[in-house]
């Protein structure tokens, strides 16, 4: 004979947006969450140390998330002109 | 009327008939439909209900499909299982909760899912994101 104790359900987080697409901080944050989760149970010293390494990740994702809005922003913009499209690329770079 | 987080007791038998399979490409369609706070939806829900069920401009009725992640136990004594994160895009809408459901099983309900407060998003991305998947904070787990 076994036992199913119980079911359980974790908790889901909520990100949203007005006007727009997630801001590259909420991104960073959706990413990091996934890369390294810090239980609350865990060891003060090693808690603590998971979290300020979390930190550094988040800068550095941060950073190439960025980075990667640019490029595409940049991508699109020359290709816009590539069609005669000028007004509209200027627009999309200046976003 | 109220959404209370839950494993909806119908799941819980129909795991035992083999009614739902989680896993990843092969396995059955489970979707996420948003309520408002005027829906009721709990443990004792079986099944998708359009009552008081979100709606915006691209946002359909039943909700998002979701990309299942095969169930594991990760050499240990719990079963978990997760889906990747989803998003509504470009919605104005405002959920305190939602219900996964399988689509591929008649819509038979999975858990509900409290929010624990209304979230809105205007003309603007709803994105729900899962807890890491392991055996302590996977969105769905057999202890």
């Amino acid at each position: 004979m076994f036992n199913l104790s119980t079911g359980s359900i974790g908790n889901v987080g909520v990100v949203t947006s007005d006007n727009g697409g997630h801001t590259s901080e909420q991104i960073t944050e959706m990413c990091v969450d996934k890369l390294i989760h810090v239980a609350d149970s865990a060891p003060p010293a090693i808690r603590e140390q998971a979290r300020a390494f979390k930190n550094v990740v988040q800068g550095v994702v941060h950073a190439h998330i960025n980075e990667a809005v640019k490029n595409d922003r940049l991508t699109v913009k020359v290709h816009l002109e590539k069609l005669g499209y000028s007004e509209i690329a200027k627009h999309i770079g200046e976003l | 009327m109220a959404i209370t987080q839950a494993m909806c007791s119908s799941f819980k038998t129909e795991l035992l008939t083999g009614t739902h399979n989680f896993t990843n490409s092969s396995g059955n369609t489970f979707k996420l439909a948003l309520y408002t706070s005027s829906a009721t939806i709990n443990a004792a829900t079986t099944a998708y209900t359009s009552s008081n069920e979100v709606s915006s401009s691209n946002y359909t009725a039943k909700g998002g499909a979701l990309t299942n992640v095969t169930p594991s136990n990760g050499s240990g004594t719990v079963a978990f299982t997760s889906f990747s994160t989803l998003t509504f895009t470009n919605v104005t809408l405002t959920a305190r909760g939602a219900l996964i459901h399988n689509s591929s099983q008649s819509d038979k309900a999975v858990c509900a899912l409290d929010f624990g407060g209304d979230k809105t998003a205007t003309a603007g991305n709803f994105t729900i994101t899962f807890p890491t998947n392991d055996a302590s904070t996977a969105v769905i787990r057999i202890v």
